[in-house]
């Protein structure tokens, strides 16, 4: 029999794991060269709502935990080569087509389409874990000190209570059915912003017309096949080889946030009965704890430990 | 980020087989073989010299000969005269193309026999000898006058020497626009034919079959349906 019980209720619990969840948050970017684009992305977010279940097989089971995405920018970038004069034959070539062709030159440059879909919401769907205590030695502390003294300096040993995920499980980012509109807008918008201000109107019109419809131009110059939001979405994902796989990163976070950085509960070790002051005790009585335990059933979390150095 | 336009596209208008510039190039066929010594020019004064080997042994059917680069060399840091990039070699019955990549322009060309033989007549680009071809592109829309310069004097009316042309305004449509093939124009005591309807961006090949120094200018623009600001949501 264990020689210290401490228990905190099913609704304790989700306190304490609402706090938790609520001090989430990832702020992330990177960048990657594909053949003939790159794209970056910046991300930030938070968690929210969510519901969560204790289970009688010492698990703790949370659903639909809202992933608020406070940022997420996409930006690709590619090299427009929208516009070569020449090409056209002046001299002919019986067999071979043409034997000699204006030389051609073009105009263009590298232009970056950026995607803000800050403001999305998806979901992490379901997170199961179990509780895991773990023993923390603070780095910090110095080998000769004392328990008190370390407790003094603010570097106490302590056990922490992790919620340790079996698996998390966040749905594919819901993007808006208007994302392919809203990148051809990014991309018009980043063409005509890299058209210097004295190009006459004509010549910008002889631009538009040789680009085309800006989708079908995009998708040709990318070598995209399909459809540009199942594009932007692998880009984002996995789906894409070197796709930037969003969903794993944050599975991955979410995963390390609960599971190694933040526990749900910790205790100091030894274990602090009174503080200590000029009263009865002049100095803190502590109990040194082992062998902790921490358990959950549908009622409530229950965390055992011996006494004993 | 801005994009690679050269302003001189777009506020060079006119062109001349005499004064090139982005917007035409001319092709020559030396049919002698030989050495060829040869000046880029501006105006009258000679702005860069270059050398053509005109040789059976070459299969060389055509080379491009960018004036603007002749004139204004990428700057060379090995301290080193540049000579490769100076020296073009061409079959006798292939070409060589005279063009401008890039800048204002406004160039000639003159070649000459490498043996300076008095006897040899030099080529001027500024009177393209039948046989050459005058390559233009008109970006502007509009309608243009075309003229043989060298046959002003001679024409008996004003037909003759002189054509028109106009240059369609662009319609952006469902695919992306992709012009048709050059159109020609045979620059005889005539140029045939006298008016020429041209897409956006479609050449136009003159064939000289007289001496010949041809001008286009540009008589009416053509602004298209709307007189305001490019649409930027096209």
């Amino acid at each position: 029999m264990s020689d210290i019980t401490i228990a905190a209720s099913a609704n304790a619990f989700t306190e304490l794991f609402n706090d938790l969840r609520d001090k989430f948050t990832f702020i992330h970017g990177d960048s990657r060269s594909f053949a003939v684009f790159t794209a970056s992305y910046a991300v930030a977010l938070h968690l929210e709502g969510g519901s969560i279940a204790l289970n009688n097989d010492n698990t703790v089971e949370v659903t639909d935990v809202d992933v608020v995405w406070d940022t997420l920018n996409l930006t690709v970038c590619f090299d427009l080569p929208g516009w070569c004069l020449g090409g056209f034959c002046i001299v002919p070539d019986p067999w071979n087509g043409c034997l000699v062709s204006f030389p051609g030159f073009c105009v263009g440059g590298p232009i970056c389409a950026p995607l803000d879909l800050s403001g999305l919401v998806s979901k992490i769907a379901d997170v199961k874990a179990r509780l895991v205590p773990a023993y923390f030695v603070d780095p910090a502390r110095l080998p000769a000190w004392s328990d008190l003294d370390a407790e003094i300096a603010g570097h106490p040993n302590k056990w922490r209570i992790f919620v340790d995920p079996e698996w998390v499980h966040v749905d594919p980012i819901d993007l808006p059915a208007s994302l392919p509109n809203l990148f051809e807008n990014a991309v018009k918008k980043a063409i005509n912003e890299s058209i210097p201000s004295w190009v006459p109107n004509w010549a910008k019109d002889i631009l538009w017309t040789v680009l085309g419809p800006i989708l079908d131009f995009v998708a040709g110059l990318l070598g995209i096949v399909g459809d540009i939001a199942d594009f932007l979405t692998g880009l984002l994902s996995d789906a894409l080889p070197g796709g930037f796989d969003l969903l794993g990163l944050i599975e991955t976070a979410v995963a390390d946030y609960f599971a190694a950085r933040n526990p749900i509960w910790e205790f100091e070790d030894p274990y602090p009965l009174t503080d200590g002051g000029p009263g009865m005790h002049p100095i803190p009585v502590k109990i040194p704890l082992r062998d902790l335990t921490a358990l959950i059933d549908s009622n409530e979390m229950v965390v055992r430990a011996d006494v004993g150095a | 980020m801005t994009a690679m336009f050269d302003r001189h596209l777009f506020t060079q208008i006119g062109l001349d087989s005499g004064a090139l510039t982005m917007l035409g190039s001319i092709v020559h066929s030396f049919g002698e073989p030989g050495e060829y010594r040869a000046t880029v020019r501006s105006g009258e004064l000679p702005e860069a010299t270059f050398y053509i080997s005109v040789d059976k042994a070459c299969a060389v059917a055509h080379v491009n000969i960018d004036l603007a680069a002749l004139v204004n060399p990428d700057p060379d840091t090995s301290g080193c005269p540049p000579t490769a990039d100076r020296h073009f070699v061409v079959h006798p019955k292939g070409y060589a193309v005279f063009h401008v990549s890039g800048g204002p322009g406004g160039y000639s060309v003159n070649v000459r026999r490498a043996e300076e033989d008095p006897e040899l007549k030099a080529y001027d680009s500024r009177r393209l000898e039948p046989g050459d071809i005058f390559s233009a592109i008109l970006f502007r829309p509009g309608r243009y006058s075309v003229r043989n310069l060298l046959s002003e004097g001679q024409s008996q009316g004003q037909s003759q020497g002189e054509a028109s042309v106009t240059v369609a305004y662009p319609v952006p449509g469902d695919t992306a626009y992709r012009p048709p093939p050059a159109a020609v124009a045979d620059c005889g005591e005539r140029i045939e034919p006298g008016h020429i309807d041209l897409l956006p961006m479609q050449g136009l090949n003159f064939h000289l079959r007289v001496p010949g120094r041809i001008r286009i200018d540009l008589v009416e623009a053509d602004d298209g349906p709307k007189s305001g600001d490019s649409a930027p949501d096209r």
